[in-house]
């Protein structure tokens, strides 16, 4: 059984189309690189796989939870988020931010150093998130993920704003996140460097 | 419990970083006491009457910017998005955001009742009968606010319209209950309005605040 998978998924904005059709499977512990030109509907699609868009029409299932039900909701537990933008609050610094999610997660905060150490932000545990760069804050999302060890991980143009020693951390979360059995669904206009199999899906006007 | 703490904590956290509170809103609302207190005139017995009402129609003011403010810090950068992924119990969000929102208008009915003892010459004995009456106002304004600053997003145009009118019975009870403490008057019923409001709004927080979240 596929871990989510979609099938002339639909969804609408108000009377806005965002996805008019789109039939995918997504497989435990692959990678799945969703391309298209801008508008294409792939921050939709990650939307959707999280469990925070209902399908207005088609079918969807996310870890077995029904997407067209009241119950995707409960998907959202089971879900690594980085979004377009740096999602964090500006006033808490980068241990507060993390700290916070992972406490109001249950999580296991024994992993929050580890994690700062891989994303190379110990040094900036104490800054607070609203002076870090574009690139700082996205390592920040890097960490939260590694602390998740979620099951799927949905990650918007993640290599946005790194620089290049950015882009080769990401590249090793990443294949540490396939090792560990977590299925992984990203956007980006830029070339994976990763060295983990991809598998692409292309849309174009909300369908595949 | 433990999460309502938790995210009222982050909350208090936030805003005490900001300083906007203490700097910038504390500050407006004691003004805006002050203008009241010129447009009244050096009338003593006038002021004493009117001061409950102008005290609660500032404090609405002000809390219709602390709520705003409230909602704000969720809703930028697309922090919104990553914390609905964080699969939170939405009554608990609720819960710790009106205690946080109560915390705040707390410190700014602090400002406002030290302000207005000097101006419309309320004596410290009377302040100190009517705290209950003003502590269940305030958890009514922060129990209903969290709930419209949801609704609206924090929109700091909206939120006024759709706000102000839910806010005025918690208003006049508030006006009604301090007058009845300060100058005689009926009492219980005025404190059984606010108890029933604070715990109606409450109860649909905890119930709805999830959904209202995601509309």
């Amino acid at each position: 059984m596929p871990l989510a998978s979609l099938h002339d998924a639909v969804v609408t904005a108000g009377q806005f189309p965002l996805l008019t059709g789109v039939t995918a499977t997504f497989e435990s512990g692959q990678v799945y690189v969703v391309t298209g030109p801008n508008g294409a509907g792939k921050t939709s699609l990650l939307r959707v796989l999280a469990g925070l868009e209902p399908l207005v029409r088609g079918e969807g299932h996310v870890l077995g939870y029904d997407l067209t039900t009241p119950q995707r909701r409960s998907v959202r537990r089971h879900v690594g988020w980085l979004g377009h933008e740096g999602s964090f609050y500006d006033e808490l610094t980068v241990a507060e931010n993390l700290e916070f999610a992972v406490r109001a997660t249950n999580g296991d905060r024994t992993r929050l150093s580890d994690a700062l150490d891989i994303v190379g932000l110990s040094a900036r545990r104490d800054v607070r998130a609203k002076n870090l760069s574009a690139g700082q804050r996205r390592r920040m999302g890097l960490a939260w993920l590694l602390i998740r060890r979620a099951e799927l991980w949905l990650l918007d143009e993640p290599y946005a704003s790194l620089d290049d020693d950015g882009r080769a951390t990401f590249d090793e979360v990443l294949s540490a996140a396939t090792s560990a059995g977590s299925t992984v669904v990203l956007t980006s206009h830029d070339p994976i460097t990763a060295s983990v199999p991809l598998s692409f899906l292309s849309l174009r006007g909300g369908a595949t | 419990m433990r999460l309502a703490l938790l995210i009222a904590r982050k909350d208090l956290r936030i805003e005490w970083r900001s300083r906007v509170l203490v700097w910038q809103v504390a500050p407006f609302s004691v003004m805006a006491l002050v203008i009241a207190g010129l447009a009244v005139g050096p009338d003593v017995a006038m002021g004493r009457r009117l001061a409950p009402g102008l005290l609660y129609l500032v404090t609405t003011f002000v809390a219709l910017q602390v709520i705003a403010r409230s909602h704000a810090a969720e809703s930028s950068n697309g922090t919104a998005t990553s914390v609905i992924t964080l699969g939170l119990d939405g009554g608990a969000v609720y819960l710790g955001k009106v205690i946080a929102l109560f915390t705040h208008l707390v410190i700014v009915m602090c400002a406002l009742l030290v302000t207005g003892s000097v101006l419309f010459h309320i004596h410290a004995r009377e302040v100190l009968v009517a705290t209950p009456t003003l502590t269940l106002s305030l958890a009514a304004i922060a129990s209903s606010g969290v709930l419209y600053g949801a609704l609206t997003k924090g929109s700091g145009s909206l939120l006024p319209v759709i706000a102000l009118p839910a806010l005025a019975p918690v208003l006049i009870a508030g006006e009604r209950s301090m007058t009845a403490v300060i100058h005689g008057g009926p009492l219980a019923r005025w404190v059984t309005l606010l108890g029933v409001m604070t715990a109606a709004y409450g109860a649909v927080g905890v119930l709805l605040y999830g959904a209202v979240e995601e509309t």
